[in-house]
């Protein structure tokens, strides 16, 4: 048993208080002379017996009181998990912790946030369970944080929330090596979260290895999972979709898209409006917005870039949208970066534009009039002659890259770049960027396996399935579906890829595949296994669809572009923040720190806008179902803490009053006298 | 007859006198010549004649002067004292009557004994005795008891105040005896108030006043478990009075004394007692 005041127990002795009284009154005794002896030897052999059990009895009953209430008032601490722990090896205490920005929401009533009260909570923990040292894994550290006391966790800095969406199966997977290099004994692996999915990533790969590597384990590992409780009712998150200079008829304005999310709880009113501050180069202005359900999305919203600003901040600035203070301060402000927008230059590589030069008209035509599209066409020889530095899109109908065009591609798409392969007449055996082509076959069904050209009226397939959440062929912002099914395919040429199909003719016969990068985050290559030539299919003809396919590429790829940036915290390399300045943010942030945390940030010619990650606004949480089934039969429990400083043990202290109310009632009543017999004084004889 | 000379009050004795008092039937061993012929000649049955007599009574005092008879709760009188009252009055009574009076005070042993006599003087020396008795001692009153009723070798009325604090059974035994030697006797038990009420409330300890080891008690423990031991003691000598027909008296001694005197001798006058 563990106490919180255990100084109290110091009065523990006062046990011997009723004990002490009682020989004392015995001491205190009056002595008379008494001449009706036999009648007392007669009742005291009598009672002798009887009447030292009950003294007994309430000596121990008062004596037990006396306990109950030092104990109380020491505060004692119990739970079936501290009882388990007891007696395991404590001396050190493994620490996943997540630090996302849905960690900083501070509950009402606690008065600390929900990262804050974890700690306070974890380290009352570790340290009445005697632990040593603490091992700190999180997300924004590679290596892990040790500390020499559990106390040392509540005031440290570098373990104060920041804006990176948690990996919790990669703190494990760290964690396990860990393990295994310091072979520790049996370790206590204590994750802190507020059960996100997007920090535990429940379908991710890793959980699987990280299971079995700590499943493999000669030492006992224990996992206690600290779910710090649900997300509050009465928060409002902000986020900026887009931020755009554009030109308008009063001169250069902002065009800003952001969303507004809630949480609807029970007693929250239906419809709400919100104060929008939003901060364009030290000018401040303020939209209310109309909040009818769970979120609004305000688009192109206008904000006349005034010629009080100099003509820099016309062509560049950066700037944020705030909404009042509730109970999470880490998702009301997103900060933006505007430019004049550069041109969006595609390259197409083709030995036979005629075949694609549909491709051509898409990517000419500017879906917005601010920007510019400009399209070159060459062959592969030509490409050391291009910046590929302005290039958003490279189109290749060509036999896939080689050499030195190889090399120049696979650095472009390093750097951001996208890349869409069509395939070329004849294919060879060529493999590059992990593509190969096979051979044409014909979808005409007179002629079905075919590699001859299908005539013109050959029957013309239709789109089987194709993926409409996201990426080329998602629905539209208005949720409208683009359509992919009244598009016609002749032939479709093979592939020998592995990738994230799009959209196929069959389970067999992919039509459009993004491939999968092998060792890099970046997903910049797409095949598409048919040209939009007439002979082909009716990419052409029924345009809309490759029309908004490759604006989408190409929007993605002109994201590289230019010298503005908005990312998500986390996604840039971390080596991007060396030497940079913070313009917009918090201004506590260290400067080591700058890539973890949100806000703008100028590093040389570059301006990065950082925000949390979208999946931080999704309050989706990960169940006990698939908590179980990511633990697997690993040892762990789960412990709903919430949202205070209370030590994450028991307090039984009331256990001991009712211990004590029960000794002071048993006291009374063994004290209560029996009831007089009718006096025997006047019945003379 | 059993005195030597007239006294004022009837003896509690029948036998031959000039006051008629009644017929009873004739029992074998009876004196013949006790038998009235001339009922016989009416009625054709033996009956003896009875009458009762006058006589002079010769009295003995018996005083417990253990040292149990010093107790004495807060305002009460000590038992010792209650009993030189009532052993005055007795003697005091008794002389007026001219009837012959005696003494014995007895702890371990007999202290004093005056033996029955008829004169004033006497009953100075008495009254003297009974001022200057002071308790102290063991209690032998069975023994003692038993030695006296060898020791009156005329029939006698023995007075015997005491607060009996001997085992009932043995007591038994000496009343027996007394009643064996065909003495009248009756008994004042002297029983102070809170020797009753037993109604302490602190610890005690009680030292015993006849020399014995001292107890120490919770009273409020055993105060059910005395009351029970003195109600049973009670209803022992209750029993074995009426069993040896001794005319006895409880005496709790916040009453007065007169009290229990009175009862005593109405009752006599009732002829309770008269054996």
């Amino acid at each position: 048993m563990n106490f919180i005041q255990p100084w109290f127990l110091i009065a523990l002795p006062l046990i011997a208080v009723p004990i002490i009284i009682h020989l004392v009154n015995q001491r205190r005794f009056q002595t008379v002379p008494w001449a009706a002896m036999m009648f007392l030897m007669q009742a005291s052999r009598m009672s002798a017996g009887y009447t030292k059990l009950r003294q007994w009895l309430i000596l121990l009953m008062r004596a037990l009181a006396v306990a109950c209430l030092v104990f109380f008032t020491s505060r004692p601490l119990a739970s079936g998990l501290i009882g388990l722990l007891g007696s395991r090896s404590n001396e050190v205490a493994i620490v996943l912790l997540d630090r996302s920005p849905s960690m900083q929401e501070t509950p009402a009533g606690s008065g600390m946030t929900k990262l804050q009260s974890a700690l306070s909570q974890l380290s009352g923990t570790l340290k009445t369970l005697g632990v040593q040292r603490v091992v700190v894994f999180d997300s924004a550290n590679e290596k892990p944080i040790e500390f020499e006391s559990p106390a040392a966790l509540i005031a440290d800095p570098s373990l104060m929330a920041n804006g990176l969406t948690s990996d919790i199966p990669g703190m494990l997977e760290r964690a396990l090596l860990y393990v295994k290099n310091n072979r520790s004994g049996n370790v206590n692996v204590w994750i802190c979260s507020d059960m996100r999915e997007s920090d535990w990533r429940s379908r991710d790969g890793r959980w699987a290895a990280d299971r079995e590597g700590f499943m493999g384990l000669t030492q006992e590992v224990r996992f206690q999972v600290l779910d710090v409780g649900p997300a509050s009712n009465e928060n409002r998150s902000i986020r900026i979709l887009s931020a755009k200079r554009v030109q308008g008829t009063q001169g250069v304005e902002l065009s800003l898209s952001f969303k507004i999310e809630r949480t609807l709880g029970a007693n929250a009113p239906s419809a709400i409006q919100v104060p929008v501050e939003i901060e364009v180069g030290g000018a401040r202005s303020v939209l209310a917005v109309d909040l009818q359900s769970e979120s609004a999305e305000v688009n192109d919203f206008k904000i006349a870039l005034s010629s009080e600003n100099d003509n820099a901040s016309l062509d560049r600035g950066y700037g944020l949208v705030r909404i009042p203070g509730d109970t999470n301060a880490a998702d009301n402000t997103s900060y933006f970066v505007y430019e004049k927008p550069a041109p969006r230059r595609t390259v197409i590589v083709s030995d036979n534009p005629r075949v694609i030069e549909a491709i051509e008209l898409c990517t000419n035509i500017s879906p917005e009039q601010a920007i510019e599209c400009v399209t070159e066409t060459v062959v592969s020889t030509q490409l050391d002659s291009i910046d590929w530095n302005a290039v958003a899109l490279v189109v290749w109908h060509e036999q896939l890259p080689e050499g030195r065009s190889l090399e120049l591609l696979t650095q472009f798409i390093a750097q951001g770049g996208q890349v869409l392969l069509f395939p070329p007449e004849t294919p060879n055996d060529t493999v590059a960027l992990g593509v190969q082509w096979t051979s044409w076959q014909s979808l005409d069904s007179n002629a079905k396996g075919s590699s001859t050209i299908p005539d013109e009226d050959a029957t013309l397939a239709k789109v089987q399935q194709w993926r409409n959440d996201s990426e080329l062929l998602g629905n539209t912002l208005n949720g409208a579906p683009l359509p992919v099914g009244q598009l016609g395919i002749k032939r479709i040429c093979g592939l020998l890829a592995e990738g994230t199909v799009l959209a196929a003719m069959s389970d067999t016969l992919p039509l459009l595949m993004r491939i999968d990068a092998a060792g890099s985050a970046k997903n910049g290559v797409y095949v598409c296994t048919t040209t939009p030539s007439l002979r082909d299919s009716t990419l052409a003809s029924d345009g809309i669809v490759m029309y908004i396919a490759i604006q989408r590429v190409l929007a993605a790829g002109s994201a590289r572009i230019g010298s503005t940036r908005m990312v998500s915290v986390g996604q840039p390399n971390v080596t991007l923040f060396e030497n940079s300045v913070q313009m917009a943010g918090d201004t506590s942030v260290l400067s080591n720190q700058f890539a973890q945390h949100p806000g703008v940030y100028r590093c040389d010619e570059l301006m990065v806008a950082q925000n949390r990650s979208a999946d931080e606004d999704s309050g989706k949480l990960v169940s006990s179902e698939a908590l179980a089934t990511l633990f697997g039969s690993l040892n762990w429990s789960k412990i709903d803490v919430g949202a205070s400083a209370r030590s994450l043990v028991q307090e039984i202290w009331r256990w001991f009053v009712i211990v004590m109310l029960i000794a002071l009632m048993v006291e009374a009543i063994l004290c209560m006298p029996k009831r007089r017999q009718a006096s025997l004084v006047g019945k003379a004889v | 007859m059993q005195g030597n000379i007239s006294g004022r009050h009837s003896s509690p004795h029948r036998g031959s006198s000039v006051e008629f008092a009644e017929y009873r039937k004739y029992v074998p061993g009876d004196d013949l010549r006790r038998l009235d012929w001339r009922a016989f000649g009416r009625t054709d049955r033996y009956y003896v004649k009875e009458f009762e007599a006058d006589t002079n009574l010769r009295c003995c005092v018996v005083v417990d002067t253990s040292g149990s008879m010093a107790y004495a709760s807060k305002g009460f009188t000590s038992k010792i004292e209650y009993a030189r009252q009532i052993a005055a009055a007795m003697s005091y009574l008794a002389a007026q009557q001219g009837d012959a009076v005696g003494l014995a005070c007895v702890a371990e042993k007999i202290v004093q004994n005056i033996p029955p006599r008829r004169s004033a003087a006497h009953l100075k020396i008495i009254l003297d005795t009974l001022e200057n008795a002071k308790p102290s001692g063991d209690t032998q009153l069975p023994a003692i008891l038993d030695e006296i009723a060898e020791t009156i070798r005329q029939r006698a009325l023995v007075i015997i105040i005491s607060d009996f604090f001997v085992d009932p059974t043995i007591l038994k035994g000496c009343f027996e005896h007394l009643r064996f030697r065909k003495h009248d006797v009756a008994a004042f038990h002297l029983l102070d108030p809170l020797e009753m009420e037993f109604s302490f409330q602190r610890p005690v300890r009680f030292t015993d006043m006849e020399g014995g080891q001292p107890l120490f008690v919770e009273p409020t423990e055993i105060a059910d478990r005395y009351h029970k031991a003195l109600k049973t003691y009670l209803t022992d000598l209750q029993r074995i009075v009426l069993e040896t027909a001794v005319d006895y008296h409880r005496v709790i001694t916040s009453e007065a004394y007169e009290h229990p005197m009175m009862r005593f001798l109405v009752g006599r006058t009732r002829g309770r007692g008269v054996r």
